[in-house]
């Protein structure tokens, strides 16, 4: 077999010849090596645990329900909160009218509607009492008995409504 | 066929696999189990998205990482009180110690382990994939990004690396 020089090379060979030979190698450090591999290659497996595969693959079911549980969770979460929404004007006291600040334009208009109400009224008053004082009868006050009777009377006469 | 039934084929298929890299590149039992479990789990998540054939090269990386972080880890931390723990926790008797007059064959076992979890990487991790767990260069190399020729070169010097450290542990036993 051709030798190379370049170690690289050199042990490429080495190993190809080692993983092809079926017996040991006649150069004494190969059949070295080839004596290792076989004591290496008889060291034998090592079985999983059953507790570790039961344990993984019990993480992985439970990893599987998370979903749900996220699902059931999330459910739980919305009716908290949709309970809450649909309680909150009931349990919430009634909060007083929010304070009003009137504007100068604000009062000038209010004054001017309470000045209109006054005027109005007065008006209805003095049309009203026109109306109805003929209809009403005068009570008898006995003013004839009394000492200077005639001094009394004319502010007691009904006003003159025809002038 | 269904998520969660492929995830058990998966596990079945690889999952002693796994435990065995773990155990070899860690050397603790009780550390490759929880990173097996971890590396289980996390298939559990990538299932979905991990193409048929892809599984093994992803779960020994994964399992790789794992084992790596936590031999990171122990470098940081090493001294006298780690040592002594580990002298606790080490590895069980496996499936291949021998009982009995078999002790000799299992000694010899447990001083390539040991060879083994102290080899740097990736020589360490070339010697469990292709000599022990006897997986084809192609699956190596795409698992650790290295050429076909590559994974062979480095693992025929791998191995002499570590027949050259039993020797010289052997030489210094007898010496």
């Amino acid at each position: 077999m051709h030798k190379s020089h370049d170690p690289f090379e050199r042990d490429l060979q080495h190993a190809n010849e080692l993983e092809n030979s079926r017996a040991a190698p006649h150069e004494p450090e190969l059949a070295a090596d080839w004596a290792l591999r076989r004591e290496l290659a008889g060291l034998g497996a090592a079985e999983l645990p059953e507790d570790i595969r039961a344990k993984a693959l019990r993480a992985a079911v439970s990893e599987q329900r998370r979903p749900w549980l996220m699902g059931i969770a999330a459910a739980l979460v919305a009716a908290v909160v949709v309970t809450v929404v649909v309680q909150a004007p009931v349990r919430s006291p009634v909060e007083p009218p929010a304070a009003v600040t009137p504007t100068a334009q604000d009062l000038a208009e209010l004054q001017f509607a309470f000045d209109t109400i006054n005027r109005t009224g007065r008006r209805a008053v003095v049309l009203a009492g026109r109306e109805v004082q003929e209809s009403l009868v005068m009570p008898d006050l006995g003013l004839a008995e009394l000492p200077y009777a005639g001094y009394v009377r004319p502010y007691l006469k009904r006003p003159d409504r025809s002038g | 066929m269904g998520m969660k039934r492929r995830f058990e084929q998966l596990v079945d298929q690889h999952g002693s696999r796994l435990y065995q890299l773990a155990r070899l590149m860690l050397g603790r039992d009780d550390e490759a189990e929880d990173v097996a479990q971890e590396t289980l789990v996390k298939l559990w998540r990538n299932v979905e998205s991990l193409h048929a054939g892809q599984e093994l090269p992803w779960l020994i990386t994964c399992t790789r990482n794992a084992c790596l972080d936590i031999l990171r880890g122990r470098t940081r931390t090493r001294g006298l009180l780690q040592l002594v723990a580990s002298e606790h926790k080490a590895l069980g008797p496996g499936t291949d110690a021998g009982p009995g007059d078999e002790m000799e064959r299992g000694q010899r076992t447990r001083d390539l382990r040991a060879a083994l979890a102290d080899m740097p990487e990736p020589a360490r991790s070339l010697l469990i994939l292709r000599d022990i767990q006897e997986l084809d260069v192609a699956t190596v190399a795409g698992t650790l990004e290295l050429s076909e020729n590559q994974v062979k070169v480095y693992t025929f010097r791998a191995r002499r690396q570590l027949r050259h450290r039993l020797e010289e542990e052997s030489d210094a036993q007898v010496a």
